[in-house]
């Protein structure tokens, strides 16, 4: 599975975001279940082919987009503030515990 | 509850619609270290209420704000809003733009439940509008008081009696009178110049496509111009809706701010950092419009 996901990867960065891989984008790709794409995501991390990353959500039902993106969960700071909720007048400074976190893959050797 | 409502308690919430830090420079108040309570009571104690009110007129774009733009076709006339119950001054700037100050109250029933019984809370709203032109620019005064942090009892099912509805139908009444019609201003042209210039960018947009309405909301600090130009080229066609905009070249203006072009509104939910700054963007929007 590993050798395949090197086989096609020029596919996957011309059709996804190569600094943006969720798993949902591997498991779609391979049409394989969502736990065999995440164990693939995992090994990739092992291999060094991808990184993992973890962006922060904005909790406003409404807007719920990546608000910032760490390396790891415990670079997260104990307070995250979402500039478009603040533009908007709506409450923007979250806890930490309080927001979700989704996981996502970059490509390691794409050169930002 | 009488004391609540007295009319330095009532000066008081509406002073505190400007930050502590704007307060004590237009209030010239710069060597006091107090928090906003103590330093809005140090305000109503040592300005008379015209004094207040002057004094916020003069600094209106440094409050967090609406703002609703309007074309008027017709003759308004010179005493136009002069009779408008809660007119507090006017000003000619030239023959071409008059400058009118409002304060509108507003009370706020809640269930106390302390005291288990309805009660009130009086609040100024302060409005401004500039006759400029053909265009009538209405700047009303976010009011965003909790108050449930004004009382000590838990209280419940807060209602207002005043919004910016309310607000705007007593311009769009005495409009009638005067057989003058208001019509929302369009700034899709001018926000739309202002975006191709590079002069703004957008962090979320709101577009009307042909069967639906579309939002992008960009992650992190991305930009849909810069980051996403496939975007920005289909969407530059089509009619925008509420869009929040970071403002890029000139740094005098206000950093962020939401539009919503096609019905006219913009929307300053964060404190202005400079003085005019509004202004003077809503001025280079309609310039280009």
């Amino acid at each position: 599975m590993l050798k395949n996901l090197l086989k096609n990867k020029a596919k996957i960065i011309e059709e996804t975001n190569p600094d943006k891989i969720y798993v949902e984008n591997i498991r779609s790709f391979f049409n394989i279940p969502t736990k065999w794409a995440k164990y693939l995501c995992e090994l990739a991390v092992r291999q060094n082919i991808f990184r993992k990353r973890y962006g922060v959500l904005c909790k406003n039902s409404d807007c719920n987009r990546i608000i910032e993106v760490f390396n790891s969960q415990d670079g997260i700071p104990e307070e995250v503030d979402c500039y478009i909720c603040a533009t908007e007048g709506k409450e923007h400074i979250f806890k930490k515990d309080d927001l979700d976190v989704i996981e996502f893959y970059q490509l390691n050797d794409v050169k930002k | 509850m009488n004391s609540i409502n007295s009319q330095d308690e009532v000066y008081k919430r509406m002073v505190k619609a400007f930050s502590v830090n704007a307060s004590k420079e237009i209030f010239n108040l710069q060597e006091y270290k107090e928090r906003q309570d103590e330093l809005v009571t140090r305000i109503v104690q040592t300005f008379t209420t015209l004094q207040i009110e002057t004094i916020l007129f003069n600094n209106f774009s440094l409050l967090k704000q609406h703002v609703y733009i309007y074309n008027y076709a017709g003759v308004l006339p010179a005493n136009y809003l002069t009779n408008h119950p809660y007119i507090k001054s006017s000003t000619k700037v030239n023959n071409n733009h008059t400058i009118y100050n409002l304060i509108f109250p507003t009370t706020f029933d809640f269930f106390n439940r302390g005291t288990n019984s309805v009660n009130s809370i009086d609040f100024l709203i302060p409005v401004q509008i500039h006759q400029k032109g053909t265009k009538l620019l209405v700047f009303i005064n976010i009011l965003e008081r909790n108050v449930a942090s004004l009382i000590s009892d838990k209280v419940v099912a807060v209602n207002r009696d005043v919004n910016d509805d309310t607000i705007l139908n007593s311009f769009v009444e005495s409009t009638i009178h005067h057989n003058v019609q208001l019509t929302k201003c369009d700034l899709n042209k001018g926000i739309k110049k202002l975006w191709a210039d590079d002069e703004v960018d957008a962090f979320k947009v709101k577009f009307k496509k042909d069967k639906s309405t579309s939002m992008e909301i960009m992650d992190e600090d991305k930009l849909l111009k810069r980051d996403m130009l496939v975007v920005y080229n289909e969407l530059i066609k089509t009619p925008l809706i509420q869009t929040n905009f970071r403002v890029l070249k000139q740094n005098n203006l206000i950093n962020y701010f939401v539009v919503d072009p096609s019905k006219g509104i913009f929307y300053f939910s964060v404190y202005p950092q400079h003085q005019s700054g509004i202004n003077d963007l809503i001025d280079l929007v309609l310039s280009n419009n």
